[in-house]
């Protein structure tokens, strides 16, 4: 059985069979070996592992997959086989741990802080020089790994091929879709607020876009079609789901991290399996996905149960498309939504807008948020990557911590204000000269402000077929 | 310099007992911790002989002593060490200044491993997550790190660095780590509140210049005619008026006096007809009336004190006390009886007249920050000083304890919050930083730390704040009236204790 990410429409060489390629690749390694004398191959070997060792610590963040065996899978620096021993390293610190009836969380010194995470037959370890979300980071890339292995054959692998089985076999090409999961962590507000962002739109041409897609699904009437999203920028232009199934905005965020993290979509659809750990983790899905115009940065993403349906679902987008195309109206808006997304602007709030530098608004049950508009000082990369942190030591704290409701922290460069309800968590950065009382005063008329362009920000109605 | 100091160390805190400490204040460290041990790491580095860097290792009371796991703890934590090591920049792994740390949370436990010495010693301690919970006690990992550094710095206050004491003599090493480990952890009481374990500080008593005065001068004149006395210390209380020791001793210093040797002699004191008139020695022979050699069994307890330079002087430490006033005087030469008949001569008649002065002036002084409706913590790292509504005294339990019925119990989910957000919200690098936390059951926590300083407010729900524009204005309106002190502390950089006279500064 194939399951990586491998069947595609049209086929580019180098993804054919990535766990094959790897797999001689390995063979040749392993004759070379056997063929040298070990007198020789030492000194040649030991600066090798040196220098990967030393690069180290260039790295912010460093990832490690292994199995409960100490058998090397992946590490995000590359060159895995370089490292044997610091895997080796970690199974023996988890498993050491385990023995004794316990489990190793983590390990922290002044400025670096490692994380391990235990998923059977998988240990999981990041070492980082943050210390925000280390965990929440492990767990969404075990679920990357639960897309392409699902758990039901992770749980039997070990069983049928041995304690030894190199399990890159198996993951062989998706490294840039883990690459991807830990990367977003550092850009995207999204994945470090666990939700989903909405494209902004007009709830009415949201609707309309949104009826077109249900109508090209329920006219072609394909069994075991079960979910369809049209996606841009990391973002969700519109959902539909066939009735009584949901699609979990963590199944949801797997799907946006396919999509961004596979250059091909561009040229040509894809069809792929793919396990949705919160659906279901025992068993596939096919995705089917393309762009829906020619570079196009919208996308839409067909999820089926059945591995037949391939040419039915690209009937579907051909018939979305052509609808699409039809109306000037729909074209017109997804077009200007697409290509020139209309943030949410702190100035809609009124008087003292310019002390609100930024805001992250998540709806609790939806799991979706809003961002406001980027402006000044957040403009460029190292700025966003300053927000993104402070988001995400924000997150950290308020799910490591019970019981906070309101957060007001005054440092020398900025002033953040957090409130958490029942229903939504807000956070706003301001300006370092802005009150406790400005600041909340500002808060509210940003909730009320919210509540008034819901429906432009948010997804408030998932139409099923 | 190998006599014990440790019959100082009492075998049980007489003060610390549940009437004078409200419920949940303190915990005993020892129903909290699964271990603690002290290794030598480059003893073990022979295959077979890897259980040799184990120099002591203490467990709950009633364990069996079991080698191979004490040899596999201690090197799982230097296998830890290393570990972190290889991620870090090589330029940057060194000792000076800070004690180079590991944390390693698992499920069932948090532990904590330190180097101290270069490196040449790890000391570790793992808490129980679940009896923390039992106690409700919350476990903050600055804070275990704090209790670790400070059982080293106690042990070389009295036994000098451990390689020294390990290079003259392992096997004398091993029985003083463990006579002293083994009592110093089966009596050390932790504050609910970590951050009070944290702060590694004193509590000062503000006083008005005359009789600061008056202390310093006959200071100046003890020293005048004994010169054999090189450092000083004065208590009134629990509280610190004056010190002349390197400020890296004072703490540790100042919990060994207040926690350990005032509290055994208080005790002494309480019994009936036991009241000499002017004043008595703590530390050393009681029959002063001869002029025989000062033997090992009544010496007064060697200290070792930071010199300028950083190495370490042997002090013999000699502590006279009369009424509420207490002065240590450290002597770096050999202690004779004639000496101690001088000084209690010279203090007798002073000491007294000047307790009472002290008693007299600071009367006015207390009522002032004492607080009914909120809890507050304030620190200083620069000067030490070291303030809070949670303290429990056991010198001053009297007074402490007629206000603290009336401020609620803090609970522990806010204890964590305190913690965790001046942990990760509070920039450490800032020397700013105001930080207003909301609670779900009301409880509202502000820490400001301005120049350093860190005040910490704990607002009960009984304060009935709706909404964070009221608690601001709350705060300033409110809690700094009820606290100008600790405004002026805070907002003006004055320290807590200067009246009018600065703190002097360790020689």
């Amino acid at each position: 059985m194939s399951s990586g990410i491998a069947t595609l429409l049209s086929i580019p060489a180098s993804t054919s069979a990535p766990g094959e390629a790897s797999h001689s690749d390995l063979q040749a390694l392993k004759d070379q070996a056997n063929m040298s004398m070990p007198q020789i191959e030492l000194p040649e070997e030991e600066p090798i592992e040196e220098s990967a060792l030393d690069r180290l610590s260039h790295y912010p963040y460093q990832v490690f997959v292994l199995s409960e065996y100490g058998r090397p899978i992946y590490v995000s620096c590359g060159q895995e086989d370089q490292l044997c021993a610091f895997f080796a390293l970690i199974g023996v610190f988890v498993n050491r741990v385990r023995h004794n009836g316990d489990m190793l969380n983590s390990i922290s010194s002044k400025d670096l802080h490692a994380h391990f995470l235990f998923r059977k037959p998988l240990i999981l370890c990041i070492v980082s020089k943050r210390r925000d979300q280390l965990r929440s980071q492990l767990e969404v890339l075990f679920n990357q790994i639960l897309s392409t292995i699902s758990r039901k054959q992770l749980e039997t692998i070990y069983e049928k091929r041995g304690d030894n089985y190199d399990l890159r076999r198996l993951l062989g090409g998706t490294n840039k879709y883990m690459d991807g999961s830990l990367s977003s962590w550092h850009y995207d507000l999204a994945q470090i607020s666990s939700a989903i962002r909405v494209l902004p739109m007009e709830a009415a041409d949201r609707n309309a876009l949104s009826t077109t897609l249900v109508n090209s699904i329920t006219s072609a009437n394909v069994e075991g079609m079960l979910f369809a999203v049209v996606l841009a920028h990391r973002q969700i232009v519109c959902l539909s789901r066939l009735k009584k199934h949901l699609l979990d905005h963590k199944d949801l965020s797997l799907i946006i991290n396919l999509v961004s993290n596979t250059s091909t979509i561009a040229d040509a659809a894809i069809w792929t399996p793919i396990c949705l750990p919160f659906f279901n983790d025992s068993g596939f899905l096919h995705a089917y996905i393309s762009s829906l115009w020619e570079n196009s940065p919208a996308h839409l993403v067909l999820l089926s149960v059945d591995r037949n349906t391939l040419k039915d679902l690209h009937l579907i987008k051909e018939d979305f498309c052509a609808k699409i195309q039809s109306s000037p109206k729909i074209l017109n808006s997804f077009e200007a939504a697409v290509t020139s997304p209309q943030s949410f602007s702190p100035s809609n709030i009124g008087t003292g807008s310019e002390m609100l530098w930024h805001f992250l608004y998540r709806n609790i049950s939806s799991r979706q948020i809003c961002l406001s508009a980027s402006r000044p000082p957040f403009i460029g990369q190292e700025e966003r990557v300053l927000l993104t942190r402070s988001a995400s030591r924000v997150y950290d704290i308020l799910r490591s911590v019970d019981g906070i409701r309101q957060i007001f922290v005054r440092n020398k460069k900025e002033v953040l204000y957090v409130k958490a309800e029942d229903r939504y968590e807000l956070q706003c950065v301001l300006s370092p000269f802005c009150s406790p009382t400005m600041a909340s005063i500002l808060g509210d008329r940003l909730l009320k402000a919210l509540k008034t362009y819901e429906g432009r920000y948010f997804i408030t109605h998932v139409p099923s077929f | 310099m190998l006599q014990s100091p440790l019959r100082y160390l009492s075998s049980s805190y007489g003060n610390y007992t549940a009437a004078t400490t409200h419920r949940g204040a303190l915990c005993l460290i020892s129903d909290l911790i699964d271990y603690f041990f002290v290794a030598h790491p480059l003893s073990g580095r022979r295959e077979g002989e890897e259980h040799k860097r184990v120099m002591y290792f203490y467990t709950q009371p009633g364990t069996p002593p079991d080698k191979t796991r004490q040899t596999e703890v201690t090197g799982f934590a230097e296998a830890i060490v290393n570990f972190m090591n290889d991620f870090s920049d090589k330029e940057n792994q060194n000792f000076e200044g800070d004690f180079p740390y590991r944390d390693v949370m698992t499920d069932k436990t948090a532990q904590v491993y330190v180097q101290v010495e270069h490196g040449e010693f790890l000391l570790g301690i793992s808490f129980d997550k679940q009896a923390s919970k039992n106690f409700e006690y919350t476990i903050f990992m600055p804070t275990l790190r704090s209790v670790l550094i400070e059982a080293y710095k106690m042990f070389k206050l009295f036994f000098g660095p451990m390689e020294d004491f390990r290079r003259a003599d392992e096997t004398l090493f091993q029985q003083r780590l463990d006579y002293f480990f083994g009592r110093y952890f089966s009596q050390l009481r932790l504050f609910n509140m970590p951050l009070l374990n944290h702060f590694i500080g004193v509590d000062f008593q503000p006083l008005n210049g005359t009789p600061f005065l008056t202390i310093e001068t006959l200071l100046a004149e003890v020293k005048e005619d004994f010169p054999a006395v090189s450092k000083m210390l004065f208590l009134y209380q629990d509280k610190l008026l004056y010190y002349s020791v390197s400020k890296a001793d004072l703490p540790s210093l100042y919990r060994y006096l207040t926690e350990n040797l005032l509290p055994m002699s208080l005790r002494a004191e309480l019994e009936p007809n036991t009241r000499v008139p002017g004043g008595k020695w703590l530390t050393g022979p009681t029959d002063l009336q001869n002029d025989l050699p000062i033997t090992l069994d009544c010496s007064p307890p060697t200290v070792f004190l930071t010199a300028a330079d950083e190495s370490y002087e042997e002090h013999k430490l000699l502590v006279y006390r009369s009424l509420n006033a207490t002065i240590c005087l450290f002597v770096n030469t050999e202690v004779t009886r004639l000496m101690m008949r001088n000084m209690d001569g010279f203090l007798g008649a002073e000491l007294p007249k000047l307790a009472s002065m002290i008693g007299e002036s600071i009367s006015t002084e207390n009522s002032e920050l004492r607080v009914s409706d909120f809890h507050y913590i304030y620190y200083n790292p620069s000067s030490l000083s070291l303030r809070t509504s949670f303290h429990q005294s056991p010198l001053v339990g009297g007074i402490t304890s007629k206000n603290t019925p009336q401020l609620p119990a803090v609970p522990q989910s806010v204890h964590n919050i305190v913690c965790e957000t001046y942990d990760r919200l509070l920039e450490a690098s800032e020397d700013f930083g105001e930080c207003i936390v909301k609670e779900s059951r009301d409880w509202w926590i502000v820490i400001k730390k301005v120049n350093e300083r860190i005040l910490v407010l704990l607002l009960p729900p009984t304060f009935n704040i709706p909404s964070l524009q009221e608690a601001h204005s709350r705060i300033e309106n409110h809690v700094f009236i009820s606290l100008p002190k600790l405004k002026t502390a805070v907002y003006f950089s004055v320290m807590l204790t200067e009246y009018g006279k600065p703190l002097p500064l360790p020689s």
